[in-house]
C-alpha cells in the first residue's frame, strides 16, 4: 500500500467526522449555542455513538452477505433483561452486567442462526419469527417488569465514557482483526462479493452465517447495556415493537460502507455512528422535536443513498465542469 | 361445661352476625369481560390488570378477555368482536380510538361498554350518551383531572422560586390528556405558542416544550443543563431518574411528573437524596367502580349502572398529589394493598353490587364512585 494511499484513507475517514463537527460547531455558534457545553453532552455523545456502533456493527455483519436480521433489536432488549436481573440478583457489578448480557445475546443470536441454517427459509421470515418469540420472552421474564436499575448506582459505570469507549475500543479491534486477519474474516468477505462462486471455491456458507448471527448477538447486547445505565431501566416490548431501533443504524452503516473503502468497513461504521450522534447532540440544542429530526435523517440517508448510486455520473460530471473551467 | 361452650358458641355466632358484612353470601354468575389495552407492558395497565385479575375477578366469579396492545380502531373492533364470540357480556375500554363507533358495535352484539380511567370531549360524550349499551366514562377529565394535576405540579415547584422549566409534555397532538396537562403546565410558566400562553410567567426565565414519548439521550442532556424543574406529564422516573443522577444533577434538576403509584416510584421517593419530589398519581384500585358497573349491567342490574332517567354517568376521579416521602409512602400503601386493603376494596364494591346486596342503588355506586380521592379512600379502609 503506497503512502498516498494511506494518506487518503486516514483523510476520509477521519475527515468525514471532523467536517461534519466542523460545520455542526459552526451551525450552532452562528446561533449562540454551543455543540459541546457540557460534560452531560459528551456523555449523551458518547451514549449515542457506542449505541449506533453497536447496532450498526451486528446489523452490517448478516447484512454484507445478503441477510437482514430483524430480531437484533429484541436480541438487544432480552439479552440485557435476563444478563441484567441475573447480575443485579447475584449483586454483582457493571462488567458482570455486560458478560452476562454478552453471553446471553450471544447464545440468543446463535438460536436465530440455527433456526435459519435448519430451516433453510428467508432471513426475513426467520427473524421475524424469531423477533416475535423473544419480545414474548421479554414480556414472560421478571412478571414482565423488564429490568431497573433506577437507585443502584453501581452501573452508572457503564455510562461512564472511559468504561463506554473501552468496551466500544475492544469491540472494534476484535471486529477489525476478526474480518481482516482471520478465515472466518476471509470468507464472509468472500461470501459478500459472490456467494455462488465463494460456495463453489468451497466455503461454508452455513458455518459462516452462524459466526455472524453469533457476533451480533453478543455485539448488540452491549447497545442494550448502554441503554440501561443511561435510562435506568429496559421495559419488555411486543408487537414487534423493537424493530424500530434498527432503522436508527442505516445512516452510519451506509456511512460506513463508503468510509470503509478509503479504510476499514467496521472503524468506517464508528465514524458514521459518530457523525450521526453529532447530528442528534445538534438537534437538541435547537430542541428539534423528533418527528422534525426523523424527516432530516430520512432526507440526508436518501441524499446520501443517492450520491452512492449515482457516485461514478456525479464524479465525472464534476470531472468535466472542472476541466472546462 | 357443655352449658359454658353452648354459651360461648351462641355469642360467637350472635358476634359473627353483628360484624358480618352486609354483603350475601351467594352464588355467583358466571360473567365473561372483555377488558381493552393499548399497552401491556406498561407499568399502569399491569397495575390495573393484576387489581382486576388477580384480586376483583376471583371475588366476583368473572372471566376476563385482555387485549393484545391496541393501537387503532380495526384492532379495538377485531377485539370486540373475539369477545362477543367468546360470549363477553360487557367491554371495559381502556382504549381511545373511536368510541362512538365501538360503543355501537358493543351494542349490535348485546354487550355493555364502560371507558375507564380516562376522559372524553363533550361532543364524544353527547354522541355516545344515546347508546343504553355505553354506561359511562370514568376518569380525571380534562379541567379538573388533567389540567389541574399539571397546574398543580407546576405551582408547586414555581412556588419554590425555581424559574427554569423544561416540559415533557407526551403526545399532545394525538391525544387531548397529554395536550390538557401541556395546557395546565403552560398556565402557570408560560412560554407556550401552541396552548396560547407565548409569553413566560412572571418569574419564569425559561420554558421548553418538548413533545413525543420517545426522547433522545441528547435533549436530555440539553434539558439538564437549561432546567432547574423537569415538569414530565408522563412517566417521570421511567425516563428522567437516571438521567438525572448519572449527570450527577440530583438535588440541582427538580423532578414532578403525573403518573402513578407504582413500585418504581416508591424506590424514588425513598431514595436519598429523593429522585422525585410531586406526583400526580393514579392508584390500581380507581378502576374498581368501573368494574362494579359493568358487572352491574352484565348481571341484570343496569339500572344500578344507569342514571335514573337511563342516562350514562361522567364521573370525574382526579389524582393523588404526593409531595414528600412520607405523604407517598401513606398513599403507596393504600394504593398497593400493602395494609391488605385496597383503596377500593371487593368488599366495597359488592356493597353496590345487586348480585351480592339486593338494596343497592344507583345512588350509593355514584356515591362510592366519587369518593375517589384520597381522604375517602383512606376512610374506607379503615372502617
Amino acid at each position: 500500500m503506497n503512502m498516498k494511499k494511506i494518506c487518503k484513507g486516514i483523510a476520509v475517514t477521519v475527515g468525514v467526522p471532523l467536517l461534519a463537527f466542523l460545520l455542526l460547531s459552526l451551525l450552532c455558534q452562528a446561533n449562540g449555542k454551543e455543540l459541546f457545553r457540557s460534560p452531560i453532552d459528551f456523555r449523551a455523545f458518547v451514549k449515542n455513538t457506542v449505541v449506533t456502533s453497536c447496532l450498526a456493527w451486528a446489523i452490517s455483519f448478516n447484512l454484507m452477505t445478503g441477510r437482514f436480521d430483524f430480531s437484533l433489536g429484541a436480541v438487544s432488549i432480552l439479552s440485557v433483561i435476563i444478563g441484567g436481573n441475573l447480575a443485579i440478583k447475584m449483586g454483582l457489578g457493571p462488567v458482570e452486567l455486560v458478560l452476562f448480557s454478552a453471553v446471553v445475546g450471544g447464545v440468543l443470536s446463535l438460536i436465530s442462526g440455527i433456526v435459519y441454517i435448519i430451516f433453510n427459509l428467508s432471513p426475513i421470515i426467520v427473524t421475524l419469527g424469531i423477533t416475535l418469540i423473544y419480545e414474548s420472552l421479554t414480556y414472560s421474564i421478571n412478571k414482565a417488569k423488564g429490568v431497573n436499575i433506577i437507585g443502584l448506582s453501581v452501573y452508572s459505570k457503564i455510562t461512564d465514557p472511559a468504561f463506554a469507549f473501552t468496551v466500544c475500543g475492544i469491540i472494534l479491534v476484535v471486529l477489525v482483526i476478526l474480518f481482516n486477519y482471520t478465515k472466518f474474516g476471509y470468507n464472509a468477505r468472500a461470501l459478500a462479493h459472490g456467494q455462488a462462486v465463494s460456495v463453489h471455491s468451497g466455503i461454508h456458507e452455513k458455518k459462516n452465517a452462524i459466526g455472524c448471527f453469533l457476533l451480533s448477538g453478543i455485539v448488540v447486547s452491549f447497545a442494550g447495556c448502554m441503554n440501561l445505565a443511561f435510562d435506568g431501566k429496559i421495559n419488555s416490548t411486543l408487537g414487534l415493537g423493537t424493530m424500530s431501533v434498527i432503522f436508527s443504524a442505516f445512516l452510519p452503516i451506509f456511512l460506513g460502507d463508503f468510509i470503509g473503502r478509503y479504510s476499514e468497513r467496521n472503524i468506517g461504521i464508528l465514524m458514521g455512528s459518530i457523525v450521526t450522534s453529532l447530528l442528534s447532540l445538534t438537534y437538541s440544542k435547537f430542541y428539534l422535536q423528533l418527528s422534525t429530526q426523523e424527516i432530516i435523517n430520512a432526507v440526508a440517508l436518501l441524499l446520501f443513498l443517492v450520491y452512492i448510486s449515482n457516485e461514478k455520473k456525479i464524479l465525472s460530471w464534476l470531472n468535466r465542469s472542472r476541466k472546462a473551467s | 361445661m357443655k352449658k359454658l361452650v353452648s354459651v360461648f358458641l351462641l355469642l360467637a355466632m350472635m358476634l359473627t352476625a353483628i360484624v358480618a358484612p352486609a354483603v350475601a353470601d351467594v352464588q355467583k354468575p358466571n360473567v365473561k369481560l372483555g377488558v381493552a389495552v393499548y399497552n401491556l407492558t406498561d407499568a399502569e395497565v399491569m397495575a390495573f390488570r393484576a387489581y382486576y385479575e388477580d384480586y376483583l375477578a376471583p371475588e366476583f366469579g368473572v372471566t376476563l378477555i385482555y387485549s393484545e396492545a391496541i393501537e387503532d380502531h380495526e384492532q379495538e373492533i377485531s377485539f370486540i368482536e373475539n369477545c362477543a364470540a367468546q360470549g363477553a357480556k360487557g367491554i371495559i375500554s381502556f382504549v381511545s380510538y373511536g368510541n362512538v363507533d365501538t360503543a355501537k358495535k358493543c351494542k349490535d352484539y348485546g354487550m355493555y361498554y364502560i371507558i375507564a380511567a380516562t376522559a372524553i370531549s363533550d361532543e364524544e360524550f353527547a354522541a355516545l350518551a344515546p347508546n343504553e349499551y355505553f354506561l359511562g366514562t370514568m376518569g380525571p377529565n380534562a379541567i379538573e383531572g388533567e389540567q389541574a394535576a399539571a397546574q398543580a405540579m407546576a405551582e408547586f415547584f414555581k412556588g419554590q422560586g425555581y424559574t427554569r422549566f423544561f416540559v415533557a409534555a407526551g403526545d399532545d397532538l394525538a391525544f387531548d390528556m397529554f395536550a390538557n396537562r401541556r395546557l395546565g403546565c403552560a398556565k402557570v410558566v408560560g412560554g407556550d405558542n401552541v396552548t396560547g400562553y407565548p409569553e413566560l410567567a412572571e418569574g419564569v426565565e425559561f420554558a421548553n416544550y418538548y413533545r413525543g414519548f420517545s426522547i433522545d439521550a441528547s435533549v436530555k442532556s440539553q434539558a439538564l443543563s437549561d432546567a432547574e424543574v423537569i415538569l414530565a406529564t408522563f412517566g417521570g422516573v421511567e425516563n428522567w431518574a437516571a438521567p438525572i443522577e448519572m449527570a450527577g444533577m440530583t438535588g440541582k434538576v427538580h423532578l414532578g411528573t403525573i403518573a402513578s403509584f407504582g413500585d418504581m416510584y416508591y424506590t424514588a421517593f425513598n431514595a436519598e437524596p429523593a429522585q422525585i419530589e410531586f406526583l400526580a398519581g393514579k392508584y390500581s384500585s380507581v378502576i374498581g367502580p368501573a368494574f362494579a358497573a359493568i358487572y352491574n349491567a352484565a348481571t341484570g342490574y343496569v339500572e344500578l349502572a344507569r342514571g335514573p332517567q337511563n342516562e350514562a354517568f361522567r364521573i370525574n376521579q382526579g389524582y393523588w398529589f404526593a409531595t414528600s416521602k412520607d405523604e407517598f409512602n401513606e398513599m403507596y400503601n393504600l394504593a398497593n394493598n400493602v395494609g391488605g386493603v385496597y383503596a377500593y376494596a371487593a368488599e366495597d364494591l359488592k356493597q353496590v353490587c345487586g348480585v351480592f346486596n339486593s338494596e343497592a342503588t344507583y345512588e350509593d355506586f355514584m356515591a362510592l364512585a366519587n369518593a375517589w380521592d384520597y381522604e375517602s379512600c383512606k376512610a374506607r379502609a379503615e372502617d
